[in-house]
Parts: C-alpha cells; sequence; structure tokens
C-alpha cells in the first residue's frame, strides 16, 4: 500500500509539522481573542468619547499573535501564513468585519514577514519595527475599504496609535512571551536542535535589560517625534492637500496649493450636473493652466487626466486646459477640488489626487 | 512474518539537557496478539518507551539514543513515524490534544486517507474501526459534542483504522471520569477478545485490566524492574493496595455532641451561565472537614467550586461563611475566603518567577507587600519547590506546577479550600506533602473541599462525599454510607477497589 | 469591566456569528462556489459606488438570506449593530457634507438643519457598502460549514497540510473559548483585580491573560504532532479522501446567474 504513492517523505517540507501546528494553535487563539480585543477596543471608544479609533490602543494585540508566531518558527512566510489563517478564523468566527478582516490580517502577516526579511534578525528591534508597521497598517486598509470621510489628521493620528501600540503590544510583548515560551519549552518535539534553543533562551534572559532600554528609548524616541511631527512639522488641512502631475511633463512633482499662492483667483461658476444643481457663486483657487505651465508639459502632449482619490477620472483635451481662465484647482476642508466651469457637473471631480498629462 | 513484532535491544535515551537517562537498558520483546501492560510511578520512562517504539524518538525528540528499536523488522533510526505509521499507533493520555478534525468520521478517516488510500478502502477501514471500539453510533457526530470517554474511543478507532500490528495506549483513562473509564476499559476488553494485534497499555489503575494481560512489566526510573506474568498477576493485582496513607477522618459530629455552627454553609444553590447548571444544591460543611466532591464529568463538580467563588452567575441560593451571607460579595472578596485551584495549572500561572506565583495571591487577597509573607518560603520549603524559587513557573513540571499553585493559596490561609484535583501528577511523597497541609489546615478549623475522581483518595482521606449528577447533589453523607448509597444506585465505578490494583517495585 | 465573560461567548462554541446548519439551497451549495461569490459579490461593492448599484446589491443580498432560511429574525439580529453603525455614518455626512442641492431645510432657533443630497448620497454609499460587506460575509458564515469549506479547498488543490491548519485551528476554537474562562477564573480566584482601565493595569492584564493562554495553548502541539505524524500525515505530497465534494448543474448555474447578475451591475453603472 505504501507503493502506489511517490515516496517522499516530510524531511522534504519547508514546514515542519510542528511549525505549521504552531502557526495553526496561535492563530486560533489569537482568533478567539480578537473578540475580547474588540470590546477593549469599544471600551477605549467610549472612554475617549470618539466614535473609533482609540481601540487602536488594541491594534498590537492582532499583531502578537504573528510576532509570535514568526519569532517560534524562525522561517519566512510564517507571519504570513499565521495573518492569513487569523484572519480566515476571525472570518468564521463572526467578525464584525467580514470578510475584509483577512485581507487586514493577511496584509499585518506579509508585512511582519518582510520586515523580519529584510533586518534577518529576530531581536525587540525588528519586532517592534514590523510589529509597529503591521497595526498601522490596518487602520489604512480599512480607509481603503470604507472610505469613512474622516479627516486625514485624525486618520494620521490614530495610525500613530496603531504605531506605538504595534511597537508595545507586538514587538516589545511578544518578544517577551517569545522568551518565556523558549524557557518554558511547553513542547519539545523538532524544535530547533537542542544547542539553538538553549542559545536563544540564554541569548534572550541576558539581554532583557538591555532590550527594555532600548525599547524604551525607542518608545520615546518616537513619542516625542510624534508630538513634534503633530506640534510643529505636521501641516495640517488648513495648510492643504497635496496632488501631484505626472506624465508627460518636463518636471512631474507633487504640490500643494499654497506653492502657487501667487497666481490665486477667484471665478464665478455655475454647477450643472445631472442630479446635482449648484447656483452660480464664487470659488477661490489655483487656475490649472497656472499648474501645468509650472511643470512645462512635452510637446506632443495633448490630453489631461484628472484622478480622484476615489478612482474617478475625466479628461480634459490639453490645450483647452491650457487657455482655461475658468478652470481652477480649489481646497475643500482637507480636499482638493476642480472647478470646472465651462464644464458640466460631471467634470467637476471632487478628492483631486494626480494630473496626468498624456 | 516475523517471530517477534517488536524487538528492544540495549535502548538508552537521554533527552538533550537532562541530567540522567530517561530510558537505560531496556531489553524487551513483543509477540504476535500479545497484550502487555506497562506500569511504574510517574516519570519512570513509560511514554519515553512509546515514544521510542513510535519512532519519534530519535526523529523528532532531541536526545542521545542508544541500542535499537525495530518494529516489524524496521529500525527505527532510519524510519520515520510516518513510514511507521501503518505498523504502530499510539493513543495518547488526553483525548482532547490528539484529535484534529472536526468530525467523527473525517477523524477516523484521516489516516488512510493521509496514506493515499482509495475511498472505498478508506471507508471500509472507518466502518470497521469504528465498529472494532463500539462507536458505529457516533459516525456523524461532530466531535465537541462527545463525552471524554467517546472522544478516546474516537481517538482509538481512528488508530486502528491504520491496521497497526502493535497498539500503544498511553494511560487512556487518565483524563477521564470512572464512567468514561469503565466505557474505555470495555473497548479494551473487546479489542482483546475479537482482535489480533499486540496491545501495550501503559496505565496506573490495573484491576480491570490485569485480567486480561499475558505480562505486565514494572518500571522505575528509566529500566524495567519486574515482569509479571501467568498465575502471578492475578495475585500481584489482590497484593498490592493503594499508597494513601488514611487520615484520621473528621465527619459531620454526632447529634448527642454540642454542635459546633457549620463554617460553610450553602442552601439551594442554582449557579451556571445563561441557565443554571447546578440545580438546588444544598450541604453544610462543619470546622475541619474534608469533603470529596465526586462524580461523572460535566456533572457539575468544577462548577459548584467555582459557585462559590461567584465566578458563575448564581441564580438563586444563598452561600453562608461562619453565618454571614457572602452570595453577592464581590469575588476579589470572596477569594480571601475561599482559596480555589484548578483542575489544570496552566490556566492559573502568571508571575515570570516561582517565589513571585506563591505570593501573587497573598498581595492582591491580603494588601501584603512582596517579601513580607514569611510563609511563602517555609511552604515552598515543605513543598520541594525552594529550589526553583527564581525559575519560571511554566517550566515547572505538572505535578510541581499544582504543589505551587497549592502554596500560594496556603500562603494566605483562606478558611475554605477548593481544590479541583490536587493529586494529579504526585507521587506517594509528594501526596503525603499534600494530605500533612491538609491536616494542618483541618487543625486550624478549615474546610476543605476536593474534587477527585480516585475512590481510594475519597475513601482514605474524606470524611464526606458530595456525589453531583447532572448538576444536582445527589448523596451527601459520611464516606461509608456514601459509598453504600453509591452501590444501591449501581454506581459501582466510584466504589474504592474498582480501580486499586496499584503494582509497586517492591515484594 | 476589562474582558468581561460575555454569555454570548460561553453558551455557543463560537463566538458570536457561526455556521447554522440547514438544508437550504445556500447551505446545499458547494463551498467553493460560495467562497468565490462571497469574493465576486465584495468585489462589485467595492467597484461600483453608485447608490443605486448598492441598493441593488443589498436587495440581493436580502434575496440570498430569505433562501438561506435562516428565519426572518435573523438577518435584524446579526446585523443589528451594523445598521446602525451605517445610519450613524449617514447622519454623520449629512451633517458634515454641504453640497449639491439642497434637499430640506429645517430652521431651528440659532442654525437650520440643512440636508444637501451630496451628503445623503455619500452617507447612502458609505452605509451601503459598509452593509453589503459585512451581511454578506455573514450569509456566508451561516451557510457554509468550515469543515467541508475546508475539504472543498483541498480537494481543489490547496496541499493538505495547510488546509488541515484551518481544520485545526476551528477545532481548538472550543478549546480555546473554555481555557480563555478557565484562565480569567483562575485570576479573579487570585484576586487579581482588573477592573479599571489605567494604561499599566491593562499592561498587567494582557500579560496575565496572554501568557497562560499562549504556553497552555503551545502545550497542545507535541501531542497533535504525535497523533497527527503516527497516522502518516505529511507522509506523502497528496492524500485521498474519502468523501468528495463534487460540483453540481446547480451549483453551475447558481454560479452563472450570480455572476450575470455582477456583470450587469457592472454594465450599467461603471
Amino acid at each position: 500500500m505504501k507503493a502506489q504513492t511517490e515516496k517522499q517523505t516530510r524531511a522534504n517540507y519547508y514546514f515542519s509539522s510542528r511549525d505549521l501546528l504552531v502557526v495553526a494553535v496561535l492563530s486560533g487563539i489569537g482568533g478567539v481573542m480578537s473578540t475580547y480585543v474588540g470590546y477593549l477596543g469599544n471600551l477605549l471608544n467610549r472612554i475617549f468619547g470618539v466614535p473609533f479609533g482609540a481601540g487602536q490602543f488594541a491594534a498590537g494585540l492582532h499583531v502578537f499573535w504573528i510576532i509570535v508566531a514568526a519569532g517560534l518558527v524562525r522561517r519566512p512566510g510564517a507571519a504570513t501564513a499565521t495573518g492569513l489563517l487569523k484572519g480566515v478564523v476571525e472570518l468564521l468566527t463572526g467578525s464584525t468585519h467580514g470578510v475584509v478582516i483577512v485581507l487586514v490580517s493577511l496584509i499585518q502577516g506579509l508585512l511582519v514577514d518582510l520586515v523580519l526579511l529584510l533586518l534577518r534578525r529576530h531581536t525587540v528591534l525588528t519586532y517592534s519595527l514590523a510589529g509597529a508597521l503591521a497595526a498601522a497598517s490596518n487602520v489604512i486598509v480599512f480607509q481603503l475599504f470604507y472610505f469613512s470621510g474622516a479627516p486625514l489628521f485624525y486618520i494620521a493620528l490614530i495610525s500613530g496609535l496603531a504605531f506605538i501600540s504595534g511597537i508595545l503590544l507586538g514587538g516589545c510583548f511578544g518578544r517577551g512571551v517569545i522568551d518565556i515560551v523558549l524557557r518554558a519549552r511547553p513542547f519539545r518535539l523538532g524544535v530547533y536542535p537542542g544547542d539553538e534553543a538553549n542559545r536563544l533562551a540564554a541569548q534572550s534572559a541576558g539581554k532583557t535589560r538591555l532590550n527594555f532600554i532600548v525599547t524604551g528609548l525607542l518608545v520615546l524616541a518616537f513619542s516625542a517625534g510624534a508630538i513634534y511631527y503633530y506640534a510643529f512639522v505636521f501641516e495640517p488641512p488648513w495648510k492643504g492637500p497635496v496632488f501631484s502631475v505626472e506624465g508627460a511633463v518636463e518636471r512631474e512633482g507633487s504640490f500643494q496649493l499654497s506653492d502657487f499662492a501667487a497666481d490665486e483667483t477667484t471665478i464665478t461658476a455655475e454647477l450643472v450636473g445631472q442630479v446635482t444643481y449648484v447656483p452660480p457663486q464664487e470659488y477661490t483657487g489655483i487656475p490649472v493652466k497656472v499648474i501645468l505651465e509650472r511643470c512645462q508639459p512635452l510637446e506632443g502632449a495633448t490630453g489631461l487626466t484628472v484622478i480622484a482619490t476615489d478612482g474617478y477620472q475625466v479628461e480634459f483635451p490639453l490645450e483647452d486646459v491650457l487657455t482655461d481662465d475658468k478652470m481652477i484647482l480649489i481646497r475643500e476642508e482637507d480636499t482638493l477640488r476642480l472647478i470646472a466651469g465651462n464644464y458640466a457637473g460631471g467634470y467637476w471631480v471632487k478628492l483631486v489626487s494626480k494630473f496626468v498629462v498624456q | 512474518m516475523e517471530k517477534y513484532v517488536a524487538t528492544i535491544k540495549n535502548l538508552s535515551f537521554t533527552y538533550y539537557g537532562a541530567a540522567g537517562p530517561a530510558l537505560e537498558g531496556i531489553n524487551l520483546q513483543l509477540r504476535p496478539g500479545e497484550f502487555l501492560i506497562l506500569t511504574g510511578p510517574s516519570g519512570c520512562g513509560k511514554s519515553t518507551l512509546a515514544l521510542c517504539l513510535t519512532g519519534f524518538i530519535p526523529h523528532g525528540y532531541t536526545g542521545l539514543m542508544e541500542g535499537t528499536v525495530e518494529v516489524k523488522g524496521l529500525d527505527t533510526r532510519e524510519n520515520t513515524p510516518g513510514r511507521l505509521a501503518g505498523l504502530v499507533g499510539l493513543v495518547q493520555q488526553d483525548p482532547e490534544m490528539q484529535l484534529c478534525t472536526l468530525r467523527v468520521m473525517d477523524e477516523v478517516a484521516f489516516g488512510p486517507e493521509n496514506l493515499g488510500l482509495d475511498p472505498a478502502e478508506v471507508t471500509a477501514r472507518v466502518r470497521w474501526a469504528l465498529a472494532a471500539v463500539g462507536a458505529s453510533d457516533l459516525a456523524e457526530r461532530d466531535l465537541y459534542s462527545l463525552s471524554g470517554g467517546e472522544k478516546q474511543k474516537v481517538a482509538i478507532a481512528s488508530v486502528l483504522a491504520m491496521r497497526p500490528s502493535l497498539l500503544i495506549l498511553d494511560e487512556p483513562t487518565a483524563n477521564l471520569d470512572p464512567r468514561c473509564t469503565a466505557e474505555v476499559l470495555a473497548v479494551m476488553e473487546k479489542l482483546r477478545r475479537d482482535e489480533d494485534i499486540t496491545v501495550i497499555v501503559i496505565e496506573h489503575r490495573l484491576e480491570r485490566l490485569l485480567p486480561l494481560a499475558d505480562r505486565a512489566l514494572y518500571m522505575e526510573r528509566g529500566r524495567i524492574v519486574r515482569e509479571f506474568r501467568g498465575e502471578e498477576l492475578s495475585v500481584q493485582a489482590a497484593q498490592y493496595r493503594p499508597f494513601y496513607r488514611k487520615i484520621d477522618r473528621a465527619g459531620k459530629p454526632r447529634v448527642n455532641t454540642p454542635a459546633p455552627p457549620p463554617r460553610l454553609q450553602v442552601e439551594g444553590l442554582a449557579a451556571g451561565y445563561e441557565a443554571p447548571l447546578l440545580k438546588d444544591v444544598s450541604f453544610s460543611l462543619y470546622p475541619g472537614e474534608i469533603a470529596a466532591v465526586m462524580g461523572d464529568n460535566g456533572s457539575g463538580k468544577s462548577t459548584l467550586l467555582q459557585a462559590l467563588l461567584g465566578l458563575l452567575k448564581i441564580f438563586r441560593g444563598k452561600i453562608y461563611l461562619d453565618g454571614t451571607d457572602i452570595t453577592h460579595e464581590k469575588v476579589s472578596r470572596k477569594a480571601g475566603w475561599i482559596g480555589l485551584s484548578f483542575q489544570n495549572p496552566n490556566h492559573q500561572l502568571f508571575e515570570s518567577t516561582v517565589i513571585k506565583e506563591a505570593e501573587l495571591p497573598s498581595l492582591f487577597l491580603k494588601g501584603c507587600r512582596p517579601g513580607e509573607n514569611r510563609r511563602v518560603l517555609s511552604l515552598l520549603e515543605q513543598f520541594d519547590l525552594l529550589a526553583y524559587r527564581d525559575q519560571l513557573p511554566f517550566a515547572l513540571s505538572l505535578g510541581e506546577k499544582k504543589r505551587l499553585t497549592l502554596v500560594s493559596l496556603l500562603a494566605y490561609s483562606p478558611p475554605v479550600l477548593a481544590l479541583d484535583e490536587p493529586l494529579v501528577g504526585q507521587d506517594p511523597h509528594r501526596s503525603e506533602l499534600l494530605l500533612g497541609a491538609l491536616q494542618e489546615h483541618r487543625a486550624r478549623g478549615g474546610v476543605t473541599l476536593m474534587v477527585c475522581h480516585d475512590p481510594a483518595v475519597a475513601s482514605a482521606w474524606c470524611g464526606r462525599i458530595l456525589f453531583l449528577e447532572q448538576g444536582g447533589l445527589i448523596i451527601d453523607a459520611p464516606t461509608e454510607k456514601a459509598f453504600a448509597l453509591l452501590a444501591a444506585r449501581g454506581l459501582t465505578h466510584y466504589l474504592p477497589g474498582s480501580s486499586s490494583g496499584f503494582i509497586t517495585g517492591e515484594g | 469591566m476589562f474582558l468581561r465573560r460575555s454569555p454570548s461567548v460561553v453558551s455557543g462554541y463560537f463566538p458570536g456569528l457561526n455556521y447554522v446548519p440547514g438544508q437550504s439551497f445556500l447551505h446545499r451549495a458547494h463551498p467553493l462556489v460560495k467562497l468565490v461569490l462571497l469574493v465576486g459579490f465584495s468585489i462589485t461593492v467595492l467597484a461600483l459606488p453608485a447608490p443605486m448599484a448598492g441598493i441593488a446589491l443589498f436587495f440581493a443580498l436580502l434575496a440570498a438570506y430569505g433562501m438561506a432560511r435562516l428565519g426572518p429574525g435573523f438577518f435584524w439580529r446579526k446585523l443589528r449593530m451594523i445598521v446602525l453603525f451605517g445610519l450613524a455614518m449617514v447622519v454623520v455626512q449629512v451633517l458634515v457634507v454641504k453640497e449639491g442641492l439642497l434637499l430640506a431645510a429645517l430652521p431651528l432657533y440659532f442654525f437650520s438643519l440643512e440636508i444637501w443630497s451630496e451628503g445623503l448620497r455619500g452617507g447612502l454609499v458609505m452605509m451601503l457598502r459598509f452593509l453589503n460587506i459585512i451581511g454578506s460575509s455573514y450569509l456566508f458564515v451561516a451557510v457554509t460549514n468550515p469543515n467541508n469549506l475546508a475539504y472543498a479547498l483541498m480537494q481543489a488543490g490547496l496541499p493538505y497540510r495547510y488546509g488541515f491548519m484551518l481544520i485545526t485551528a476551528m477545532r481548538f476554537i472550543p478549546i480555546f473559548q473554555r481555557e480563555l474562562n478557565q484562565v480569567r477564573s483562575a485570576q479573579m480566584a487570585k484576586g487579581i483585580d482588573l477592573e479599571g482601565a489605567s494604561l499599566p493595569k491593562i499592561l498587567r492584564a494582557v500579560r496575565y491573560l496572554l501568557v497562560p493562554l499562549v504556553i497552555t495553548a503551545l502545550g497542545k502541539v507535541d501531542h497533535l504532532a504525535i497523533s497527527m505524524e503516527g497516522r502518516a500525515f505529511g507522509l506523502y505530497h497528496r492524500r485521498s479522501y474519502m468523501q468528495s465534494q463534487k460540483l453540481t448543474w446547480r451549483d453551475a448555474v447558481f454560479l452563472a446567474s450570480a455572476f450575470i447578475f455582477f456583470a450587469a451591475l457592472f454594465f450599467y453603472f461603471y
């Protein structure tokens, strides 16, 4: 009966059965815990009186399982597998995020693997970085799915929260638990050859204090950086959002409206759309032709595509735009909007992010 | 066909990092169709021997192996457990941890499917294996809905479906209550009668097994020290008694002596999660009493202990301590009066060193500062744990962990001790230590509720038995009378002697 | 209280929502067909921002809930929170966005409550997207037996060693649930005070909770590995299956008609 299948033994597998079971067990328990973590998040939201976001304090707890799996298996791919499996378990046990959670969790796993693969070290620093990036990624992925209309400032803030949580609960705490597991050895089967396990345990025991200090400094530095950034460097919405000009131009670039402050004009325009009508009113902004002139369209370029963050796009003939005085880019809260006075409502692009010259 | 199913020659094995060998100079030959019992104190190397026969040593566990093991002519050094899978099968202690699918049928089919067998052949094997353990009616069930005994039957069937020549059962009843134990023993009797395979059973509790056995081996410190055969077996079974020393029992005081007021009094208690699992339970414990809480798994024993502390929702009823109603006190206050230890010690270890762990409840419940409670050190010493004071609690053995939890409770000396199977993993010497601690607790007038599955312990140590069935307290009586009532109800597997066939190396 | 023991977690073997056994057409459909449809539905929801497309998809979803015969209250019971959250998003959008046509204005003392078409449209789109994605996921989970899903994936080519990771993870969920409760109870029995939500307390609570859980969970790995490898798990690259799940013509018709519906929506709204 053994002859009927090709003879291959487990030695050929990239992940041993034990590796896979570590991943399975941690994903399962991580999936179960996520319900509780979600509850904790809601509790924190209520304490801080915000609709969502404060729960990001707990974001690192989602990444924690991925870090522990990566630290115990120590093979690239383990984090990704854990992320994917944990996401599926969460979906099947009724996550309030539905199928989106699979992608969110998978991306977290990928990021952890990526960081550990690039840095090639398993230390509290690499775990913290991996944990921070992975934890912060969930905010961004959720925004991509359900663009909530929350101000960019708020999104940046909760990403920062998730980032810190990823350092503390994902990286540092994950590392601490990995050390405990290596010392307690709850499993013995096919662990690293004995020497390596002991070396790892000894190494982690010796360095705990140092790791702690380094982590503390890291957290302090990050927090100080974050405060500095938000206090002095961060350009809040009142200064203006960013858009880019690409394609067939001499100088591609990324700009803010304030870069063209000298050319600000005010026009009167009337929005006539299929469902929407806004009577003539005044708009103040920067003429698109000024922006394009600064970037110097190449000879032979014929069209301009205006692309919005939500993927909406419209096209204009380039020569028309370059002579159009009634096409301006204005600021609307923290987004950009194209006012195309000579065009119908459908051409008044909201949430402008990009101009592409063809 | 070979003369022997398995041959072990001069086998020694030392786990990596261990101080001494786990197995030393083992020689053993197993004949086809033989039924062999392997027994001995915990840590004697029984389970390690099972791992050697299945090939997980040397493939998997790291350490130094000398000598050879051959199963059906295949040397385990050259053949991985996977290759040996059709020849030798291992059923482990805890059924919960060895089942890996969601349905009974998938579990039994798991092995044959991994061999890549034809679906028709897989189906035939599943039918046969389930019938062989008398579990054909379970085929369509979900695993989580089974009782412990049913799970263990499925685990045995799933190994049988590989059609092994040698089946090893490693303490297959250790995690089961007496009723489920009886079910699994019946399976072994059936296998002995109907199937022609070699069986090794690793067990402590032997009475029902000895009549089945062709041979029994007694192991100690990694060696086979005695072998019993034929006539000798039944003699040994009668001769060797349980190790538990009798404690002088404190029953309910007789009517004509001035009755002290009860220490702990429970009246009409109903508790559970959404619906009561525990229905209308009433009893009183008097100063110095030790009561055994017995019953099948799921009958509400652990529920009762947890309900006392208010860890579950209390629907009706009252709990009095020294006449004061404490039913609706905060859990953290009640914990100061009722010291609860859980079945699985891993669930109740939190700290990074043994000493911190032992101090933990004293800090939270008595407001002691670290190092302030002197009792902690003396208790650690008394329970052979002081040497580990700065080690990680999780790295201790099961028995040590259970002792550590007890130390943490005794350190703040609550008037009521509620212990869930405190004797698991303890050898006779350590059981004596526990006994001593309970005596001290009695002397201070404390009461103890102890969940235990072993009638011998209940008979030797406890003055009273509380027997639960489906959440109701059906027997509350002094030990002897309780055993008589149990016998009258036909619950014979709860009587002492039903599991008391111990074999020791002496004599 | 932090991490309260909620009754729903203890009662069910799976928290909150899980597979609801049944015999409806959706229950019996091939698991992979359902998976493909879930992905197709979600992509359609995300790709088509038009409110009418969202409404059409929502009615399709309601029809599917009807087909699943989960009972009239099921949708509302499970999605109540999601609907309320969606309505909250609509309200926020209506209050914040003042664009498009002025649909209604309700003069109050200091300001007037105005409803602009763009605000209403934006809010509606968000709410529908949210409801459709989560509602479809819930339906998928309610009618798909995780065991069948995993076996179907393996029979469709997923290497079985990975497929069984999903099964094993699901298998241990009830046990993890129980252990989580045990650890919580043990903490209370030791008087570990978790009430209050200050940061150090939360961090300590997390440590006291996760460390025992991780250690106990990993303690199962050896036993499982022995049990599985002892039954030839991983011996060969391929294995057989006692029962195979086959696509029926009903599955094919179901799949095709759903995709025609998605395609029609794309054609009309994109």
